[in-house]
């Protein structure tokens, strides 16, 4: 063969064997952290869960990041530097968890600013005033029989809002003489609430409550008719959270909140950090009031 | 689109087509009867058949002419079977001629009575001269062949593609057409102009073979010593096939050999193989049996020095038998098998925790097997060919450790099919009846979860089909109507077909175009290459949750336009030119989301596939050349609100893995006396793919609490879907063979070939967590030796 052909030949060969094999799939970005976390007013230490953005998944090291986390509280310019820790979380592998025992006050705006050599990742959090729940008189006259809840400031938003009724009930085979067992059931009262002046009003439903909790005993074959279904005593609980406490569709459906930017408040980041604290008020209705929403007398049991 | 299914689905059509097809279906032998004008005609039929082994000849041309003054003549060629069917025949005495390419004519004289039907079958054995072939060549040339988007393969097209085994495979041929798509040289999976595989239906005997693609992609169940033709339609197939949405493999094997015993034993590093084929005790009855098994792991990893962890298999058996002048029965079976990983375990150590718990990369396993028997007559009282078939066939695929698989899917499907043609000069009848129950099962482990709630289902399809073939001279219609009863609605689905072509002199320009419906879905997460483990089940149902898409539940249906055309440029020399068009409806996609599992929930979308191809190809005595190029253009449109949220639209329109835009395939082949030489080169530009803008973590704020307590996982954040396109693919594959005679029955093989001649590094695929790469196959030699018993 001619040392030319051969040549040629050769360089066919480097050219195509060589070219454009490389693959670079990482875009990159100048987001630096995720934060995740709920200032508490009425808790005495705060946490912040700190997810540094990589460009590859590899496993966590136990070792510190080598970042500054500091609140400021924007009104009186107080600063704090936030301690590391490590968590192991449910697969066994590491993350950050960052704390304070810093003060969280009501009507305040905290900014949390995480800050490494490349640049920094902040979000501010606005942490709501306090309010409290006040039971108004039921609505009994008609059914269906309402207990109205008011909150009593016009707090941003209520989510996680519920009714817990502690409740005796009997199994049909049981027989009379032995304690009837005891449960407490829930009912959610999320989307329920509705704003009023001056604050909120969450209309506790007794006469659908007790007919959902029935069918609830009857399905899972527990429903005595002679015994009847006693409630000893609810519970309504809810959590007051910030403006910026608002999931997609309303709905905290996790498919939906793993998109990164879904309910998101963090600058140069992903994540998201509320305020918030729970509400609760536990009472028994009059043995009228609950004989007019269907429930069973208490001196009926048996 | 909606306009045409509500027009072939409103009780209107239903009524019309109704009453149309029983007329169809038995129209053929009235307008046979109506041709006599008065004087009742007769009828000519039988099979043509290889002297030298029994096996029937395809295209063989059956002239009559009338003595002693040739006033009247009558023609006809013989099918897939062999089989010719000659009707409206004038009672007298006629000299017939049976001519093939390169075979001794037949000649004979014979009296046809008024409204006789006779049988006549014929052996002709291969021609010494040269003469005479060209001569039946000129014959052959006659013929008319409706070709839009099919091709018919034969066996010798497969023997051209270099391989690393002395013997051919069905696979390695499809991958040089140009509207054939495989992500790599392994994982057995082909997308067929924008199809999916699961897409695509297998026929072997009239069996339904669900992955017959072996794990490394030169391998399937269809070695080319068994087959005796193909027919692949890349789409616009007729009204014969249906329950796929995109394309149609259907592959018959041969008869063995009726005269005497004969077989093949070969070894390379690559694949062992024996068959062995004969007369048992008479000729009327044949056998054939071949069977395969991959020596990657011990022959071909050892010569490159990496891990091939693949083991795979396949065995086939045919009993042929001539049951009278008038009938043929065969009965076939089949059973593959393939075992491997397609990350080696080297790798899968250096993988994250949660990765390997995700186990998409576990050992998979997938095995087919089926049995079925067909019955081929012409009846002596009716100018009708006849074709039942009844077989038995079933897949069962797994991933993960062979004593406890994280996910397991089996389906069993029994299939009765009946079809019945009527052959004329103008109009050819062809109608059938086809029952398909299958029975399927999965255990998912979580894959697509909130869409599987039944563990095993149930999937029956009744179908009746009619398809006429107009014959207008130049211009041949076949149009075609499939009246199909699906288990998801009570309602038929009507799908019509239309497929024509236009002849004259050196051109011919070709349609197709249909309407197609398929309910058992084969469901793949496609956001990974190396996830090949195929779900098949029915339809996804409506699971009631209000962020489900209505659209759920309906069918997944597929229109399809083809228009092709072809010139012969010189003799030896043929261009052919082909554009389609496929729109795709209702399909199931991996829902798309940020978590790094391969656990997700389903979606449906929308696609559409468009392109063109262009083949050159030439054939000059002993050298043969082929060149392909094929454009195409695929994309998927799924809604998903939450995708809003990081995309800025619901509208998640993508670029699926498998939408490689070009291809290009060039194929020499030299073949002198026992030498046989092959080079292939092939070029296909980069596949799309999903790159990564980061990795965090993932804990939902949804209650107030301490961050401690929230749930926490691992999350990859997306760039746009498959936004990014790996290296274009290329590779040189070489063989040369040469044959020695050790006796006049006895001949030696001994092949050389290099798979990967300039060692490209061609990606197999690109694991976006941890940024490794496995590549294809690197320069691999390979050397095998065949001896074969004549």
């Amino acid at each position: 063969m001619r040392p030319a052909l051969l040549t040629f030949l050769l360089s066919v060969v480097l050219v195509l064997s060589g070219c454009e094999t490389s693959v670079d799939p990482i875009v990159g970005t100048e987001k630096a952290f995720s934060l995740y976390g709920v200032l508490q007013p009425r808790a005495d230490t705060q946490w912040v869960r700190v997810y540094p953005i990589k460009e590859q998944l590899r496993p966590t090291p136990p070792d510190s990041l080598d970042v500054t986390f500091r609140s400021t509280e924007l009104e009186r310019g107080r600063s704090t530097v936030w301690h590391d820790s490590l968590i192991r979380e449910d697969d066994g592998r590491y993350a950050h968890v960052y704390w304070s025992r810093t003060p969280i006050a009501y009507e305040r705006t905290y900014r949390l600013e995480v800050t490494e050599s490349g640049g920094t990742t902040r979000v501010e959090v606005p942490v709501p005033e306090p309010a409290g729940l006040a039971l108004r008189e039921p609505q009994a006259e008609a059914a269906p029989v309402i207990v109205p809840v008011h909150v009593t400031r016009s707090v941003p938003r209520l989510i996680n809002l519920e009714v817990e009724y502690y409740v005796q009930y009997d199994r049909a085979e049981n027989v009379a003489g032995n304690d009837p067992p005891t449960a407490r059931l829930r009912v959610s009262y999320d989307g329920a609430q509705g704003q009023i002046d001056g604050g909120w009003v969450v209309p506790v439903d007794l006469s659908e409550d007790f007919q959902v909790l029935r069918e609830r005993l009857v399905n899972a074959d527990l429903w005595n008719s002679s015994v009847g279904l006693v409630m000893r005593n609810m519970t309504l609980r809810l959590e007051v959270v910030n403006e910026a406490w608002n999931p997609p569709g309303g709905e905290f459906d996790p498919n939906v909140l793993v998109e990164p930017g879904a309910m998101s408040n963090v600058r140069n980041g992903f994540g998201f950090v509320g305020a918030g604290y729970q509400l609760k008020k536990q009472w028994t209705p009059s043995v009228e009031v609950l004989e007019k929403a269907g429930w069973t007398n208490p001196a009926d049991l048996y | 689109m909606t306009t045409i299914t509500a027009a072939v689905r409103s009780p209107a059509a239903l009524i019309f087509w109704g009453a149309l097809l029983p007329f169809l279906l038995f129209g053929g032998t009235e307008t046979v009867q109506a041709q006599g004008r008065g004087e009742k005609t007769a009828v000519l039929s039988g099979f043509v058949t290889d002297s030298s082994d029994g096996q029937p000849l395809t295209g063989a041309n059956v002239l009559l002419q009338k003595l002693p003054d040739s006033t009247a003549s009558y023609g006809g060629a013989t099918d897939a079977d062999g089989v010719y069917l000659i009707k409206g025949i004038r009672p007298g005495r006629y000299e017939m001629r049976v001519s093939f390419v390169g075979y001794v004519s037949h000649l004979d004289t014979l009296t046809l009575d008024s409204g006789q039907q006779q049988t006549i079958n014929v052996s002709i054995g291969a021609s010494e001269s040269a003469l005479e072939e060209v001569i039946v060549e000129e014959e052959q040339g006659e013929a008319v062949d409706v070709a839009a988007g099919r091709e018919r393969i034969d066996p010798v097209e497969v023997e051209r593609i270099p391989t690393p085994d002395v013997s051919g495979d069905l696979s390695s041929y499809l991958t040089v057409l140009p509207g054939v798509v495989t992500l790599a040289d392994r994982g057995g999976q082909l997308f067929i102009r924008g199809g999916e595989p699961a897409q695509n239906m297998v026929l072997l005997d009239g069996m339904v073979l669900y992955k017959p693609f072996h794990l490394l992609g030169f391998y399937s169940a269809f070695p080319a010593d068994i087959i005796d033709h193909a027919d692949v339609y890349a789409g616009g197939f007729g009204a014969e096939y249906g329950r796929r949405l995109s394309s149609v493999i259907d592959v018959a094997t041969r008869a063995g050999n009726k005269r005497h015993l004969a077989g093949r034993v070969s070894i390379s590093p690559f694949m062992s193989e024996l068959r062995l084929e004969g007369p048992l005790g008479t000729e009327r009855v044949s056998a054939l049996v071949s069977g395969r098994q991959s020596m990657l792991e011990r022959g071909a990893a050892p010569l490159i020095g990496e891990e091939l962890p693949f083991q795979f298999g396949d065995a086939f058996g045919k009993v042929h038998v001539d049951l009278d002048e008038n009938s043929r029965l065969s009965v076939s079976a089949v059973r593959t098998y393939d075992r491997g990983t397609l990350r080696p375990d080297s790798e899968v150590e250096t993988l994250p925790e949660e990765t390997i718990l995700a186990d998409p990369f576990g050992e998979i396993r997938w095995q087919n097997w089926g049995i079925g028997a067909r019955h081929l007559a012409v009846p002596s009282t009716l100018p009708v060919v006849t074709d039942f078939s009844l077989s038995l066939s079933g897949h069962r695929t797994e991933l993960g450790p062979p004593d406890a698989p994280t996910r397991s899917s089996s389906v069993r499907t029994t299939r009765i099919a009946f079809d019945a043609r009527f052959p004329g000069d103008r109009l050819t009848m062809q109608a059938g009846f086809e029952g398909s129950f299958s029975r399927l099962s999965h255990d998912l482990g979580g894959l697509y979860q909130d869409t599987f709630t039944d563990d095993l289902t149930t999937l029956d399809h009744i179908v009746m089909y009619v398809e006429p073939e107009v014959n207008l001279g130049a211009v041949r219609l076949q149009p075609g109507l499939r009246l199909q009863f699906l288990k998801s609605q009570f309602n038929p689905f009507l799908a019509p077909r239309l497929r024509m072509s236009w002849e004259t002199g050196r051109h011919r320009v070709s349609a197709a175009s249909g309407l197609y419906y398929q309910e058992a879905v084969g469901l793949s997460d496609r956001r990974d290459a190396a996830s090949v483990f195929t779900a098949w089940t029915n339809i996804p149902k409506h699971s009631g949750l209000p962020r489900d898409d209505v659209r759920r539940g309906q069918t997944p249906r597929a229109v399809h336009g083809v228009l092709g055309y072809r010139v012969g440029l010189l003799p030896e020399v043929t261009l052919s030119l082909e554009g389609y068009y496929k729109h795709l409806s209702d399909l199931f996609i991996a829902e798309w989301t940020a978590f790094p599992r391969f656990t997700t929930r389903l979606q449906p979308a929308d696609g559409r596939s468009y392109g063109a191809e262009v083949r050159l190809e030439g054939e000059w005595g002993p050298f043969y050349g082929y060149l392909g190029y094929g454009y195409s253009n695929t994309l998927y449109n799924a809604r998903q609100s939450e995708i809003e949220l990081w995309y800025g639209t619901e509208d998640l329109r993508f670029r699926p893995p498998h939408d490689r835009r070009h291809q290009l395939s060039v194929l020499l082949n030299v073949e002198v006396g026992g030498f046989d030489a092959s080079a292939r080169w092939q070029f296909a530009s980069g596949r799309p793919y999903s790159r990564i803008v980061g990795f965090d973590g993932f804990a939902p704020v949804t209650r107030v609490g301490d961050a401690t307590e929230f749930p926490g996982t691992r999350r990859v954040i997306y760039a746009a879907p498959f936004d990014g396109v790996l290296p274009p693919y290329h590779r040189l594959d070489v063989s040369a063979e040469q044959s020695f005679a050790l006796g006049s029955d006895l001949e030696l093989s001994v092949q050389a070939a290099v798979v990967n001649a300039y060692h490209r590094r061609n990606i197999f695929y690109l694991d976006t967590f941890t940024l490794k790469r496995v590549d294809q196959l690197p320069f691999t030699p390979s050397v095998g030796v065949a001896l074969r018993y004549k």
